[in-house]
Formats: C-alpha cells, structure tokens, sequence
C-alpha cells in the first residue's frame, strides 16, 4: 500500500474569515506541525479580541437578511457544500492527517461523518417546522413557531479538526443563525479548507465566519453580547470551569461536551472473535484521542476466561501498524503532539506506581513503519491489576491506554463503571440480551454501546453525554440541535 | 442485452459509504453509487467488482487452537 501525497505543501500562513474575506490577522504566529514527521507545515494566527468583535459585528449585521431568507434557499447553499465536500474528499481527509496524525482511514471516517451532518441539516425545511392545535379554547389556535436566535460562537477541540464545527455550524446556519468558529489552534488547516469550499457553496458574506486563535479567542466570544452561544467541545475543566460558568454569566446558550472515561465491559459470553478487533479500534483508534475511545476495559469471568481473552487482547495490539497516517498500510498514528506524549506516559508511570502491571508498555518496543522521528509516536500500553479507585481507571488519559479491571460479575462492573465522575459513553460485549438490558438500563452514560466499541451517534441521533461529561441541556447533532439554535414562540389566537 | 445475476451491496474503504453492484449473465457489471459522478474513474469497482480494500483498521484476529 502507498504513502500518499501531501496536500499542504511549503508553509502558508493562515488567514481569518471575516464578512467574506479572507484577512490577515494583527496576532502573532504559531507553528502548526506535522506530528508523524514533527515539521512545521503552516503557520496560524493568534488572532485578538478587537478581530473577533470585527467578525461577530459582520456576522450581527449578516443575521436579519439570512434568517428572512427562505429555509429553502439557506439549505442551497448545504445541498452545494456537499457536493464540494465530496469533490475534495480526499483532499481534506488527508489534510487532517497531515495536520492531526491520524490514519487516512481514519479520516476519511471523519470526512464522512461530517459531511453527514451537512446532509441531516440540509432537512431544516422540516426539521425545522412547529406544530399547532385548533381549537385549544372555543375560537383559539394555538401553535409554536422556531425562530432562529442570532450569532453563535463555535469552539471545538483538536482530535476532530474538520468534523467536530459541523456539528454546529450547519445546524446553526440552516436555521438562520450565523457562526463565529475558532478552530483549534492545533490544526486548524481543514477547517480552513472547508470555510473556502462553504464560500463557494453561496454563503452570503458574514454568516460563516472563522477567527483563528486560542484563549484570547474563546475569552472574546464568551464575553460578547451579541454571541447568543456557545458550541464548545474540551476538556472538563475548561468546560465546567470556564465555558459553562461564563456562558450562565451573560446569559448565553450552551453546549459544553467534554472529558470521559469509557468503561468496554466484557462478559464470558461475549463474541471473542468480534470483541477483540472492536476493541482495537476503541482503545487504540485515532491514537487513543477520542472522547468516546474505551480507556478502561473491565473484564468479567473467572481466571481461566480471563487470561485466555487478555492473552489475546495483548498479542493483537502489539501487532498494530504503527507510523505515518498517509501511509496506508498503518493502523496508528502519532499523538497530535510531543507535550501530549509526554503527558501520557507520565500517565503511564504513575498507573505503574499506582501498582498496575504493564503488559505491554508503549513507551519503549514498538517499531515505527518507515523513516520517521518518534517524537510524538507512544505504542499502545495494556495496564493490568487495575483496581476501580486508581487515578488510571477514574481519570481521562486521551491516549493508546488500556487500563484493565476485574470484576466478579454484571452488577460489580456496572458499579465500577457508574464510580467514574464522567458519563459520555460505555460498551458492554455480550451474547446475552438480558445483560445488554440491565446495562443499558443502569449504565451512567449518554452513549451505550452493546456490541460497539465506539459508540458515536449518528448526525441524526443527538451525541449525548452526562455527568462530568456534559454541561448544558441540549446535545449537538439531531433534533436537540435545532432546539437549541432556535427560540420556540407560541403564538395563541383568536380572530373576532 | 444479457440478463442481471445478481446486484449486491458493497462497502466502500475509500469513501465510507454503501455502493451496488449489478452483475450480468455476460460477465459485464454496472456500479450503482450516489458518488459515481464524483469519483469518476477513481472508483476501484469499475474496473473490478470484486475490489477489496487491503487496509484493516485493527490487525486480524485468528483464534487460537484449543490444546
């Protein structure tokens, strides 16, 4: 299988997206690297809060003519956004690994999984609609109509660069708001590459915004009046402490997805043949960057059960292709950056210290497929002798770990599970239906897997999440979506 | 013009989606994608119907034998 070609070549300077042009910010630079060959391969502003003012007073301004504008003719310009972002497909997907680290496949995945958005939202002439009743008193009618609310701010993270704005951004925009993204510094390239492809999809100037940049960024669109709210996708900390705190401050809507703690309980019963693959891709998928990847794996049965599953657990992740994501032969990619190696494989040492054994330590022995420097290459790592209370099994790592547990049947590993302070998904693999319920029916968390190792909804289905995982009340993607980018009025009447 | 054998699904690696392949009596097979246009010759089952992705995302998992 081939290496293939890059499509970010020399070192561009990215630009902000204001009112429909692209523009040079006053902020400083910063280095966007390639994590598999740890180059630098574009340069992203830091852009100021006097250039996000000027990017939310175009998007105010743009707001009374787009949301007079039919929903047919909003959704237009989405029906043109995917055609182009099938055109582009692999363009923008190896974009994202050129810039994140992921594998082409991966990618692609993602690609699709964003482009799925745009086709549920291209639906808002009736997802969109209100519903009515006659005669609610003798003579009156009552009914409820959704308006659109104004300008939004959009903040996603940086393990899904080019998917995680469409979870907002064509909701927002097919109901009539308009949107101020900031990608992640980290890699903002394919979201500049979509943001030119949705200003050729017919975008009229100020609806679709993009001000590149980091704190200084989320400060000014938290603090701005006429940011109605707030998409955030991060980490608990700054989800709880920053993003939910302030947006109940000035009053603004919220959806604040962030850290998680995935539990994949397994029982005796289970498909071992199926498991164990699906297991490799929720742990060790996207490098272990991934809200949804499994992180502890929580194994029920007895001894003899137990070793013959983690024996094969273990032989198939030190078998993972790890290199280069645009070889297409690599299984895993690189983390998206040296500090978050590094973070992990303290991680790692102080799960060991906690008194967990490795069974296989992706710090050391792992080989890289082809000439690359291994600055932000980890192996996949298997922490055995877990207990429940240990910071590895509570705490999010966000990398290729797998911390083991043990438990004695159902009913301990649901209370394992439901003991972390985070709830965005968990996984049970069984053949039994009347264990699939019971988890399902107990399990603290917005996702649930049964026979899926990553339980990521569909664009249609709202991407839940609850506890520490969640702040706010409506979810991205779906219905919950639309409701939250649009005031519900109900009008009663009455004609004399 | 020779008869239909069978039409079947097929799950596309390079973009991720469903696509349908007709077979015909004479040999000859037609693909049935919503992204035909967009792919063009690209697409890898014009020229064979029986194209499979050589990727694997995890590595293969072979029971081992009962001793």
């Amino acid at each position: 299988m081939a290496v293939l070609e890059e499509p970010i070549k020399g070192v561009p300077v990215v630009k902000n997206f204001i009112n429909g042009e692209w523009v040079e910010s006053k902020g400083e630079l910063k280095d966007i690297v390639n994590p598999a060959k740890y180059e630098t391969i574009a340069k992203v502003p830091i852009s100021t809060k006097e250039e996000v003012n000027t990017a939310v007073e175009a998007a105010q301004e743009a707001f009374p003519d787009w949301r007079r504008t039919t929903p047919l003719a909003r959704v237009r310009c989405l029906f043109r956004l995917k055609e182009l972002l099938e055109e582009h497909f692999e363009e923008l997907s190896r974009i994202q690994t050129q810039e994140h680290g992921k594998t082409i496949d991966e990618s692609r995945g993602e690609t699709r999984r964003g482009i799925e958005q745009v086709e549920v939202a291209t639906g808002i002439p009736s997802l969109m609609m209100g519903y009515n009743l006659e005669d609610i008193a003798t003579g009156i009618d009552e009914y409820l109509i959704r308006q659109p609310v104004g300008v939004f701010g959009v903040i996603p993270a940086f393990n899904f660069p080019f998917m995680i704005p469409l979870w907002f951004a064509p909701y927002a925009t097919a109901t009539g708001n308009c949107v101020v993204i900031k990608p992640s510094s980290e890699d903002p390239l394919s979201q500049i590459r979509l943001t030119e492809l949705a200003d050729e999809a017919g975008f009229p100037p100020g609806v679709w915004n993009i001000v590149n940049g980091g704190r200084t960024v989320t400060n000014a669109l938290l603090d701005h009046p006429d940011i109605k709210g707030i998409g955030f996708i991060g980490s608990t900390r700054v989800a709880r402490d920053v993003i939910y705190k302030r947006c109940g401050e000035t009053g603004k809507r919220v959806i604040a997805q962030a850290s998680a703690k995935c539990y994949m309980v397994i029982m005796p019963d289970c498909v071992v043949g199926r498991t164990i693959p699906a297991l490799m891709t929720s742990f060790f998928g996207n490098t272990g960057q991934r809200c949804l990847s499994g992180s502890v794996l929580c194994v029920v049965g007895d001894d003899a059960f137990y070793n013959r599953f983690m024996d094969d657990v273990a032989d198939a992740a030190s078998k993972i292709i790890i290199g280069y994501g645009l070889d297409e032969a690599v299984q895993m990619g690189p983390l998206r950056d040296k500090e978050k190696k590094e973070r992990i494989m303290g991680d790692i040492e102080s799960g060991l210290k906690e008194g967990t054994k490795a069974r296989l330590d992706g710090r050391k022995n792992f080989k890289i497929r082809g000439d690359y420097p291994d600055t932000c290459f980890l192996g996949p790592s298997i922490l055995e002798n877990a207990t429940a209370d240990m910071r590895v099994a509570q705490e999010e790592i966000f990398g290729p770990v797998m911390t083991v547990v043990r438990a004695k049947n159902l009913d301990e590993a649901i209370e394992m599970a439901n003991s972390t302070r985070y709830g965005n998904a968990s996984a049970i693999f069984t053949s039994s239906g009347k264990n699939a319920r019971e988890f399902q029916y107990r399990i603290e968390s917005g996702n649930v897997g049964i026979n899926i190792g990553i339980v990521a909804p569909m664009a249609f289905f709202p991407f839940s999440g609850m506890k520490d995982s969640f702040f706010g009340t409506l979810h991205s993607q779906g219905q919950e979506c639309i409701r939250f980018f649009t005031e519900s009025k109900v009008v009663i009447q009455r004609w004399l | 013009m020779a008869n239909v054998t069978r039409t079947r699904r097929v799950h596309c690696a390079l973009r991720h989606i469903n696509a349908f392949i007709t077979e015909y009596e004479d040999g000859g097979h037609k693909v049935k994608c919503g992204l035909s246009r967009t792919c063009g010759d690209s697409c890898p089952y014009l020229k064979n119907p029986n194209y499979k992705s050589e990727y694997r995302s995890a590595p293969e998992y072979k029971p081992k034998e009962e001793s």
